[in-house]
Order: structure tokens, then C-alpha cells, then sequence
């Protein structure tokens, strides 16, 4: 009787990009990120392909597949789906098994969850309905100051006295980011007043969970060290970044697929 | 065929009745802008939504038809139309009708709990009516709810009769009378008020100051006056009792459904389940008369299903309570059952406390009084907060769903009051959901189906964790 493979993927489809990984017993062998772009279910093909060509394997090689993200429906390869949330604490635990709470910052959304001890979530908070306080966010300001949005944040950490960012709606803070150039406003203060709201507005929905040693910070965001910085200071404590934070999501869904077969 | 006919049939209409109410049914629709192409989509929602092979359920959405029909039609039937407003004094409402149910010659009940049901849930036609209200100057998010664009939108634009008196309650939410007032100043209705404040020390529920029983109670008496003068309505010892009783006896009823409903795997699904306990909130008519063999019927049912081990979800999934299910929408409250999780109560059907009132109030109004009192939510936000936590100990359940109204200002600082709360009194995990009860444009599906299922899966492994070691 052949053996079963015992490698898995985890695919997570967000908002902003699309993710997968491919996990041979507790080994990342592979992993990839492209662009959701309009198709969701075309990125999801895509994401899933270029990694497995990483590692020349075919998707006869996979045991089990799990989609995770808000497009994880539209993954039709999948042989199951769980939410996001479920998959950042079980990828997180993975890599820091002491972690207690994740920042996940993504494209569209915003959570924290608190890890349970074998890597479950223990309570969860996501943002409701605004953008602000997501990636989207920083998308938009990044475009008004026509300025790269892999960049801002090293722009942000330059920014000795921020600006007060008095509206929490992403519309609205666009015209303030207009106003606050046209009084000539320094980018890199307008920048750090940016962030330092956003990290204030995460906090604050945070608490609601609270924020238990070790921090770890995940998603797109993650990869922007002015937000690291500007979600420090308000936590009061470190937060952990992982090498490659856009992919935990979809590191949790391998992991969870690894426990299947 | 009548166009309305396969409808109507679907919701439990015998022929003859529906030959015998032709002109009214038709009439109702034509004022509401009811066609065809409505009819069909109605169906084609009752089909998705709710499990038409109960004659219970279809039972209950029949009545639901009758009172918008009783509602819309009122004032052209001649009658006297008094409205409560939202939260309901439900009692009072129950006493006023009693005391006219002898002509059946008034229509009493909360206009916007109807339309909710029966043009949100029923037709997804509901929009109209609420962007009527904000034309009006009800924006949403602006301290108002929904609840409020409604009945006014629907009062300008002509689908609902305008009241002889509409009740104005101030206890729970201050801005219904603000509401109430513009709609005297447009339709010149007249108005009477009710008010209280849910003002009281963190700490005291169920004790209160018994000034504040005396207060409404001398608000009731003014309106029991009112009705005295305006309509020659008597409320007597008597007519309390009845209307005690009535709606003692439909709960009653609703209650030992629910008891069914609590059964493992859980056999029926919240969208059902809000048919029936809704009816109690807006209905003060056809409820009363034919609500009860509803839920009787309904109960025979559920029965049969508990005992052929039938459940909206498997066996052992995670039961949660919910605070408030959607009164429009009821794709997000059968999104409940379809994340797996089982919904065997609601925060309406918690039971009341052990302990008695403190103080020995005997007349109708100061015992109306010191019954709102009394049910928590009327008195503080600690009030709310330890009644719902009392309640829950004596429910088995693996979690809370703590959902708010986003716009509704009661509810928004409580929630997260609750959740602090309940975490150290019962170690319930709780999910906080900001959504909009009476308005399905202010939330986005797929973003709480992620809270949800994320929940569900929380609680799924909290069980399983539990369970370890269990042999």
C-alpha cells in the first residue's frame, strides 16, 4: 500500500494578496504571495501553482488542502475551509509557542487574538466595518502623499513631532492629509501622525482582548516597521515580527491540514 | 389565480379565508405597492429561510400577514389606531387591547415591529420605508435607530395609517419620544409620553428607589387618563388581569417551546424559532387569538423532530445565546445555525430571578411600574447587565454572542460593560458583534460570517479541550 504524502498546503486569500504554503510534516518547503487582483478564484489557482513549482511538486502531491482568508470559499481545490483568525493563532504558535496574542493587520481587516495553550483561539476581536486601522488605510494616505506604501513607514519613523490625525474615517482623512500639506506639513510628521492613529485605533480594540506577553504582529502591516514602532509604544511592551508575517495565515490553514491526515 | 393566492396558501391561508378577505388583501397591497414580482421573491425567501413544512411556521407567518393587513387597513375599517413605541410596553399594550377587544374596534400594537417583519424579513422591501425616514431627517448612525426611520418613513409615505395616539416611551431610549414629536408635528396625532430614566447606582438592581416606581407609575395613570378621556377606555382590575393573562399564556406557551428547542442536537432553526417570539413583541391582536395555537402546534412539532433526533445542526454542536436576532434579516440569523453553532434561547426568553420584588406596590400602574422595573433592562445598565447574567446560569450554553446596535445608545456602552462583566462572573466567552437589528445596509455579511464561524471554531475547540480526558 503506498504511503500517504505527508505534505499539506494552507492557502489564504485576503483582501490585498494572496498567499500559500506548503508544509511537509512541521517543514515550511515552500511559500509564495502574489496580488489577489480581481479574480479570486484565479489568484487562488495561481498563489497555489507558483508554489508548488518552487518545489517541482504537482497537486497530486498534497494530502490535504485548507483555504483560509476572506476568499477562502471561492477556493474550489480546497478540501476544507477555517476562518483566518483560527489559522494566525495556530501558525504564530507554531513559530513562537510561548506567543499569547497576534496583531493580524491586513488589506481589509484588523484583528486580535489571544492564543490559547495548544494554539486555539482563546477570545478574538476584529475591526467592524471601517477601514480605518487596516492596510487599506495606508494604502490611501500612501496615495494622496504620492508616496510608495512599502516605504511610508520608514518615512514615519523620521517624523519628530507627528500630526494629530483627528478623523478615523479613511474618506475624511484624506482631505485632512490634503489640508495638513497645504499648511506645510512635513511628509515624514504627517506619516508618523498617520500611524500613531492608526496603532491607537487597533489598541483600542484591542483591549478588549488585552495584550498578553509575547505580542506577535502579522500580516502585510507587519512588514511596515513604523507601524511596529507606533504599536509598541501604545502596548507598552515588545511585538515580535515574523520573517515572512503576510504568511502565517496561510501557514495556520497548513498546519490545521497537517492535523488531518 | 390571484396573484398574492400561492403566497398566502404558503403561509397557512385556507381558500375561504383568502375568497372572504379578497377586497382587504388586495387593498393592503396596493397601499404598500405590493405586486407580483414581490409575491414571487416572498416566496422564494419563506422557502429559503424558513421550514415551511412546519404548519407551526406557516401558521405563525399567516399572522404575521394578518396583522400587517389589521395595521394597514385599520383607519380605513374605521377604527382607533394607538401605537406603543419600541422597546414595547408590551403589557400595557396587552391591558389597552383587552379593554377594546370587545368592539374590535381599535387597532394597538408597534406599527414598526410589523413592517420589520413583514416587508424586511418576509419581502426584502423594507429600504423604501427606511430612506422615507431619512429624508426626514433620520439619518443612520446618528443616535436614532432604524426603528425610528421606519415608522416615520412609512407614516409619509402613506402605508400606514396615522394614530388617534401613539404612546411615546422614554424609559429605555430617549430619542423614540424626539421621534414620537416629529411625527405629531407632521401628522398632528396627538401624544402621550412615558417616560423614566434607566438611571440608576451601578450595583443596586433588583433593588431600586421606589420614587422612581412612583414616577411611572403617575406616567401610566396619565395615560390610562388620557385613554379615559380621549377613547372612554377603562382600565380595571379586571382588564389587567386579562391582559395579564393573555400574555402570561402566549409566553408561557413560548416558553415550552423553547424548552423543546433547547434539545440536543437543537431542532429548530432562529429564523423559525424569531417567527414566534416576534409576534409577541409587535402583535397585540391577531397574536392573542390565534398566536397560542401557533406556538402549540409549533411545539407538537418540534417535539416529533427531538424525538426522531432531528437538529438544524449536528449533535454536540457549540450552543451560544444570542442577545438579539435580526428583526429584518433573516439570512443572518440562520447564518448562526449554518457556522454550526446551536441557538436554543435568546436574551428575551432568559427567566426572570428568584427573588421578589422589594417593595409591596399594589396599583395597576405602580405594579406595571415596578414590573419593568424589575426586568433589568428598565432600571440601569447594571440592571440589564446582571439579569441577563442571572439568566444565563441557568441556561447550558458554550458561549454568549453579545450583538449591539451600532446606533442605539443604551446598548453601546453596555456591551462592553457585559462582556467584562459575564467574562468574571461566568467565564462564558463572548463575542461582541456591532451590527443593526432593523437595518440590513449598515453591516457586512461576509465580515461577520468571519466572526462568526471563527467563534464557532473557538468554541468547538474549547469543547474538545474540555473534553479531554473524558471517557
Amino acid at each position: 500500500m503506498a504511503l500517504k504524502s505527508k505534505i499539506v498546503a494552507g492557502i489564504d486569500i485576503g483582501a490585498a494578496t494572496a498567499k500559500a504554503v506548503i508544509l511537509n510534516e512541521s517543514k515550511i518547503i515552500a511559500s509564495h504571495v502574489i496580488p489577489t487582483g480581481e479574480s479570486v478564484k484565479k489568484a487562488a489557482e495561481s498563489v497555489m501553482k507558483q508554489t508548488l513549482d518552487k518545489e517541482g511538486l504537482s497537486m497530486n502531491d498534497i494530502s490535504y488542502k485548507i483555504a483560509t482568508g476572506y476568499g477562502r470559499r471561492a477556493v474550489s481545490f480546497a478540501d476544507e475551509v477555517i476562518t483566518e483568525i483560527s489559522c494566525h493563532a495556530k501558525g504564530v504558535n507554531m513559530l513562537m509557542p510561548d506567543a499569547q496574542t497576534v496583531i493580524d493587520i491586513g488589506g481589509q481587516d484588523s484583528k486580535v487574538i489571544e492564543i490559547s495553550k495548544d494554539g486555539n483561539i482563546g477570545n478574538f476581536v476584529m475591526n467592524d466595518k471601517c477601514a480605518a486601522g487596516t492596510g487599506r488605510f495606508l494604502e490611501v494616505m500612501a496615495r494622496v502623499l504620492d508616496s510608495n506604501i512599502n516605504e511610508i513607514g520608514s518615512i514615519s519613523l523620521n517624523g519628530n513631532e507627528p500630526c494629530q490625525i483627528s478623523n478615523t474615517c479613511t474618506v475624511f482623512a484624506e482631505s485632512e492629509m490634503v489640508t495638513l500639506r497645504a499648511e506645510g506639513e512635513t511628509r515624514e510628521n504627517i506619516f508618523a501622525g498617520i500611524h500613531s492613529a492608526m496603532a491607537h485605533r487597533v489598541v483600542i480594540m484591542g483591549n478588549t482582548v488585552g495584550f498578553k506577553k509575547s505580542v506577535v504582529f502579522t500580516g502585510g502591516v507587519a512588514r511596515n516597521i513604523g507601524m511596529k514602532k507606533f504599536l509598541q509604544e501604545r502596548v507598552g511592551m515588545e511585538i515580535f515580527v515574523p520573517e515572512k508575517p503576510q504568511i502565517i495565515g496561510a501557514l495556520g490553514a497548513a498546519i490545521v491540514a497537517r492535523n488531518k491526515i | 389565480m390571484a396573484f398574492y393566492k400561492e403566497l398566502l396558501t404558503l403561509c397557512a391561508f385556507e381558500e375561504d379565508e383568502i375568497a372572504d378577505q379578497k377586497q382587504r388583501i388586495e387593498r393592503t397591497f396596493e397601499i404598500l405597492g405590493l405586486g407580483p414580482e414581490d409575491m414571487e421573491r416572498a416566496i422564494e425567501r419563506i422557502n429559503k429561510f424558513y421550514a415551511v413544512e412546519l404548519l407551526g411556521v406557516r401558521k405563525a407567518l399567516g399572522i404575521w400577514f394578518k396583522e400587517l393587513f389589521d395595521l394597514v387597513l385599520a383607519k380605513e375599517e374605521g377604527k382607533n389606531v394607538i401605537y406603543f413605541g419600541y422597546p414595547p410596553p408590551l403589557l400595557i399594550g396587552y391591558i389597552i387591547k383587552y379593554a377594546t377587544k370587545p368592539g374590535n374596534d381599535y387597532y394597538v400594537g408597534c406599527p414598526e415591529a410589523v413592517l420589520c417583519q413583514v416587508l424586511g424579513q418576509l419581502f426584502d422591501k423594507l429600504n423604501p420605508v427606511l430612506e422615507a425616514g431619512e429624508a426626514l431627517g433620520f439619518p443612520p448612525g446618528h443616535g436614532m435607530c432604524s426603528m425610528l426611520q421606519n415608522r416615520n418613513g412609512a407614516l409619509d409615505m402613506g402605508i400606514l395609517p396615522v394614530p388617534d395616539l401613539a404612546i411615546g416611551v422614554s424609559y429605555y431610549c430617549d430619542m423614540g419620544p424626539k421621534a414620537d414629536e416629529l411625527m405629531s408635528h407632521r401628522h398632528g396625532n396627538d401624544v402621550e409620553y412615558l417616560d423614566n430614566s434607566m438611571d440608576s447606582p451601578w450595583g443596586t438592581w433588583p433593588d431600586y428607589d421606589p420614587e422612581k416606581i412612583k414616577f411611572m407609575a403617575a406616567q401610566i395613570n396619565k395615560l390610562f387618563k388620557s385613554l379615559k378621556n380621549k377613547f372612554g377606555i377603562e382600565i380595571t382590575d379586571e382588564v389587567y388581569e386579562k391582559g395579564n393573562e393573555s400574555i402570561m399564556q402566549y409566553f408561557m406557551a413560548v416558553y415550552g417551546l423553547n424548552h423543546h428547542i433547547s434539545a440536543d442536537p437543537c431542532p429548530l432553526s432562529l429564523a423559525d424559532a424569531q417567527l414566534i417570539l416576534n409576534l409577541g413583541v409587535g402583535s397585540t391582536g391577531v397574536t392573542i387569538d390565534e398566536g397560542f395555537e401557533a406556538v402549540q402546534i409549533l411545539t407538537k412539532e418540534v417535539e416529533k423532530r427531538v424525538e426522531e433526533g432531528y437538529g438544524v445542526v449536528p449533535k454536540g454542536a457549540p450552543r451560544v445565546l444570542i442577545y438579539l436576532p435580526s428583526f429584518v434579516d433573516p439570512a443572518f440569523n440562520n447564518l448562526l445555525n449554518e457556522v454550526g453553532l446551536a441557538v436554543p434561547i435568546t436574551a428575551a426568553l432568559l427567566p426572570p430571578p428568584e427573588t421578589p420584588p422589594p417593595y409591596p406596590f399594589t396599583t395597576i400602574a405602580e405594579k406595571l411600574a415596578e414590573r419593568m422595573m424589575y426586568s433589568g433592562v428598565f432600571h440601569s445598565a447594571y440592571g440589564a447587565i446582571k439579569f441577563f447574567a442571572e439568566g444565563l446560569k441557568s441556561t447550558k450554553v458554550d458561549g454568549v454572542i453579545f450583538n449591539y446596535q451600532h446606533n442605539c445608545r443604551p446598548c453601546v456602552c453596555r456591551s462592553k460593560l457585559s462582556k467584562d462583566y459575564l467574562d468574571k462572573e461566568t467565564g462564558l466567552p463572548m463575542l461582541l458583534l456591532e451590527m443593526d437589528f432593523y437595518d440590513n445596509r449598515n453591516y457586512s455579511a461576509s465580515s461577520l460570517q468571519t466572526r462568526l464561524e471563527a467563534f464557532a471554531e473557538m468554541l468547538l475547540a474549547k469543547k474538545a479541550e474540555a473534553n479531554k480526558g473524558i471517557v
